[in-house]
């Protein structure tokens, strides 16, 4: 079984996702995956195990903050909040994305079609 | 970060994140089976979605480890960065960090191996020094007579034992080189009473100070290894020309009373000197019985005191005891200028901390920008107070580390230079608690010049900086390093008031005339032993052979003898009677010191003659007995006659002697001390057997020292068994005897010229801070006409009012404190006003100097260049 979650992935880029995905409401591991998986349309093929490796990274970083509380299904589970910090990271990382997407779509468009 | 660190390193942590991998995966089992999934296949479905969770679990603590390792990296690598960014700074923190921990563990070494480390007995506490007293005959420390020490023995209960001795220097034969040893005699007692073994051997039983006793000695581990470290059993000495047995090998540390001590042999007193009360010559200490307090023994010893002063009346009325700890007897007089030394040492701490903390500060301001950028960039508060810290503690710790190893060098350099000049020099060393003074130095200045600075810097508003460029200048950064410089002058002018107090005490001790010429003049000590020279007639006889034949020695001028060394001489006293003077018989009866002398003493001393006549070889025995008296003496008991040609005798001797001269007062004890009344009588004419000793000076043409040699091989080929003692020169003497105030003043100097350089750099630092940053503002105020000479007053009387107040500061500190010094202090009072005046003189001009350059470039600003950048 290949191991390496970011196989898939550009480095940074599942920090990001969910980032983005927090930017809209504080969030419990689980549904952060959901929401994910659902954006992306399932384009991205990640284990979702891989989620928690990268909220360590945000929570080192104080972009997110995380404390227990109650999911729909009434189960106890941890809810992570973007801090003022993690939205100004969300600005930065937003700006460089569509950037470099715009780099890209120009060199594309150069080279062809 | 703490917290999160904290946080981490708990067992919270896995257990928290295992419930929340479980909440996740039963979340989404819950789905499936939703979906309609059988709870099995849910739950299989869900872990192979989710991955291993094992492995993930071990991705996340890592997560955590390496963000921990690598920012306190980062800040190591940002600090090194820092440091070698601005190398003056960090060169100026270490090295004045370095000094100040380098010169307080020397201090407090010192301090501790000479003054609070216990003696090397065991309960050394309960050892104590034993004095006779008598106010009446201004005797404070007074050696004891063999009678009212056995006397004290037999009826004190409060000691657990008592011990006499008394330094007796013996002459060692029938060895290559004869040797004058430094030998004690001493009671059986001692060792027991000090709780010393010997390292070979045996020490004294008790029974073996009697007149009987057959005689044995035992000897220090250095003159064992000058023997060549014989066997102990049976080796025997010739000592005085008698044979002695050495018995036992004392340790190396073994140091009674002196480290100089080469040899101890029984008291062995006859019958006729145990009775006597008159002559009070042995030095007596006691070891408390365990429980018993000092209290106790002092009163016991008042009772037994007062009970033989009724015995005895002739000998012993108003005569009492004087209990001393042997701790505080033998490093006592050293206590004061130590611990002058250790408060110069501390203050010198406090101004590096001061300057520290001013240059912490001054780049804290300059660091604003930088250091809101990196908040801006998302560092936590902490975080950047942490980056701070470890600034801090990185230059503590170098200079720390730099500072230790000053003061293993300085150490070293003080036990050499120490030696003879504190007691206990030999035992001072960098120990465990000099190692935790460092070490609490140093962490205590972290505290105070680390964390002030960058609890500041945090508090200010991090955004400012940013907006107004590398600009900001909070007003209140300015204001606390004005009252930092303030301090550091404040400090100064403490450290220099006590310089300037011991300078001046040095400059009066070095004016003192010694009363007699020092230089070009060679002096060595010969004791005759009594076995060889039974009689007044043969020592005389002896002395006056050297003399001659030094005389004919090539490059000396002139030889003469006195029976205790001039400049550091002791002076035994003896009561007289005056024929003719009427005393009433409360009066203090007429001591004075009395000195043999040759009879070209006073010419090759070059002492003159107030009145009368200089000894002549005339003035033999059997002539008419003749005396020279000092001045002190003709006028305290002739105050209104002429001396010459009155008599006088000893108290105890039935001949009458005629005074035939008078001369000046000499230092004979050194600079400090009046001799009082002395009397000179010709060694031709000496009546003391005992006093079988004499020094001989030789004035020489070119370098004494290099006259030693033939004087030695020229005392031996008289007899061969005869070795001299202590050569050296006089003015090596009076050198010995201004040494330690001349080190007192030199290390208070050095402290306090080193603080005045940090202080003048703070001053100058300061307003060069001022002038750069208010260089857009004095810019305008040319523009618009402001004169620079008005200007310039502006900016010179800001310093200077600091200035002004740090030294009003200081000088009342001073006077507060230098009252502790007056025991150092020789002619020269605590408040002396011409060493606070000059102070306060000093530091004004040094504060000027540091001024002037500041305010002449605030002067040539050039207005427009100012304006244009900001």
């Amino acid at each position: 079984m290949a191991m390496n979650p970011r196989n898939d992935l550009l480095p940074g880029t599942l920090e990001m996702l969910i980032l983005v995905t927090l930017g809209q409401e504080p969030l419990h591991g689980y549904v952060i995956a959901q929401r994910i998986q659902q954006a992306s349309e399932d384009l991205l093929h990640i284990e979702e195990g891989s989620l928690y490796p990268a909220l360590q990274r945000l929570l080192i970083e104080a972009w997110v903050t995380a404390k227990w509380g109650m999911s729909a299904r009434n189960r106890r589970v941890r809810i992570y909040t973007l801090t003022a910090a993690g939205r100004k990271q969300l600005e930065v990382e937003t700006r460089r994305v569509g950037r470099a997407i715009d780099g890209i779509t120009r060199v594309m468009r150069l080279a062809g079609a | 970060m703490k917290r999160f660190l904290r946080y981490f390193r708990s067992r919270r942590f896995d257990d928290d994140l295992r419930a929340e991998m479980q909440a996740h995966l039963d979340e989404k089992a819950d789905e499936l089976m939703a979906e309609g999934a059988s709870p099995r296949d849910a739950r299989a479905a869900a872990r192979r979605r989710f991955g291993n969770q094992t492995w993930l679990q071990e991705r996340c603590r890592e997560r955590w480890s390496f963000a921990l390792a690598d920012e306190l990296l980062q800040d190591l690598r940002y600090t090194i960065r820092m440091l070698r960014r601005n190398p003056a700074f960090s060169a100026v923190a270490v090295l004045s960090l370095a000094l100040g921990i380098g010169a307080n563990s020397v201090i407090f070494s010192t301090v501790d191996g000479v003054l609070l480390r216990s003696l090397p007995y065991p309960h050394a506490g309960r050892l104590f020094a034993m004095w006779s007293r008598s106010a009446s005959h201004g005797a404070e420390n007074m050696h004891v007579s063999p009678a009212d020490f056995y006397d004290w023995r037999a009826q004190s209960h409060a000691f657990e034992s008592l011990a006499a001795y008394a330094s007796w220097p013996m002459n060692l034969t029938d060895v290559d080189e004869p040797r004058r040893l430094e030998t004690e005699l001493v009671s059986a007692s001692l060792f027991q009473a000090l709780g010393s073994r010997a390292q070979l051997g045996r020490t004294f039983a008790p029974d073996e100070d009697q007149e009987q006793s057959a005689p044995v000695v035992v000897i220090s581990h250095h003159l064992w290894r000058a023997l060549g470290e014989p066997p102990v059993a049976g080796h025997r000495l010739t000592l005085n020309g008698s044979l002695y047995t050495v018995i036992g090998v004392m340790p190396v540390a073994f140091a009674f009373p002196s480290r100089h001590t080469d040899a101890w042999v029984p008291l062995s007193l006859d019958a006729k000197n145990r009775a006597s009360r008159e002559g009070r010559w042995l030095q007596v200490i006691g070891r408390l019985r365990s429980g018993a307090t000092p209290r106790d023994a002092a009163a016991e010893m008042d009772v037994i005191a007062s009970r033989l002063a009724a015995a005895y009346p002739a000998t012993n009325a108003g005569w009492s005891v004087t209990l001393v700890p042997l701790q505080e007897e033998l490093v006592g007089k050293t206590r004061p200028i130590l611990l002058t030394l250790q408060a110069c040492g501390l203050l010198l701490l406090l101004i590096t901390c001061a300057n520290l903390a001013n240059l912490l500060l001054a780049r804290g301001a300059a660091r604003g920008h930088e250091i809101g950028m990196r908040t801006a960039l998302g560092a936590g508060r902490a975080r950047v107070l942490r980056q701070l810290m470890v600034e801090s503690a990185a230059l503590a710790v170098l200079g720390g580390v730099l500072g230790l190893a000053l003061a293993s060098r300085g150490i070293a350099l003080v036990r050499t230079a120490g030696e003879g000049l504190i007691p206990r020099a030999a035992g001072i060393s960098l120990s465990a608690p000099v190692v935790w003074f460092a070490l609490v130095a140093t962490a205590a200045t972290v505290l105070i010049f680390g964390l002030a600075p960058a609890l500041h810097v945090s508090r200010a508003d991090l955004r400012a900086p940013i907006g107004s460029g590398a600009r900001g200048t909070p007003r209140n950064v300015e204001h606390k390093r004005g009252v930092l410089v303030a301090v550091e002058i404040a400090l100064s002018a403490v450290l220099l008031v006590a310089t300037g107090l011991l300078a001046r005490s040095l400059i009066r001790l070095l004016a003192v005339a010694p009363g007699l010429r020092t230089d070009h003049m060679l002096t060595m000590t010969l004791t005759l032993p009594h076995a060889k020279y039974p009689s007044n007639a043969a020592q005389a006889a002896f002395f006056q052979q050297v003399l001659d034949r030094a005389n004919t020695l090539p490059g000396v001028t002139a030889a003469a003898e006195i029976s205790d060394t001039p400049l550091e001489g002791n002076n035994p006293t003896f009561e007289f009677v005056i024929e003719g003077a009427v005393r009433s018989p409360s009066a203090p009866p007429v001591q004075a010191g009395l000195r043999v002398i040759s009879a070209g003493y006073l010419r090759a001393a070059g002492i003159p003659l107030i009145r009368g006549r200089a000894f002549t070889s005339g003035d033999r025995a059997g002539a008419m007995p003749v005396a020279i008296v000092n001045e002190t003496m003709a006028q305290r008991y002739w105050p209104s006659a002429d001396p010459v040609r009155r008599t006088l005798r000893l108290k105890d001797e039935p001949h009458w002697i005629t005074v035939v001269g008078v001369v000046p007062d000499v230092k004979h004890m050194g600079l400090k001390t009046h001799e009082g009344p002395v009397i000179y009588i010709p060694y031709a004419q000496k009546t003391q057997e005992w006093l079988a000793w004499t020094t001989l000076l030789l004035r020489t043409t070119s370098d004494p020292l290099s006259v030693a040699p033939a004087t030695r091989a020229m005392i031996r080929s008289l007899d061969r068994n005869q070795p001299v003692g202590a050569i050296g020169t006089l003015n090596e003497t009076l050198n010995r005897s201004t040494a330690l105030p001349r080190f007192s003043a030199a290390v208070t100097g050095a402290v306090s010229g080193l603080a005045l350089l940090i202080a003048v750099i703070g001053v100058y630092g300061l307003l060069a801070y001022t002038v750069a940053q208010r260089r857009p503002e004095l810019g305008i105020r040319l523009t618009l006409g402001a004169s620079p000479a008005r200007m310039s007053w502006l900016l010179l009387r800001q310093a200077m009012l600091r200035s002004i107040a740090g030294i009003a500061g200081g000088l009342v500190a001073a006077w507060w404190l230098s009252r502790g010094m007056a025991s150092l202090l020789f002619e020269v009072r605590p408040h002396d006003p011409v060493t606070f005046a000059a102070v306060a003189v000093a530091l004004i001009i040094a504060s000027l100097a540091a001024v002037a350059w500041p305010v002449r470039r605030a002067t040539k600003i050039d207005p427009m260049a100012a304006l244009r950048a900001e």
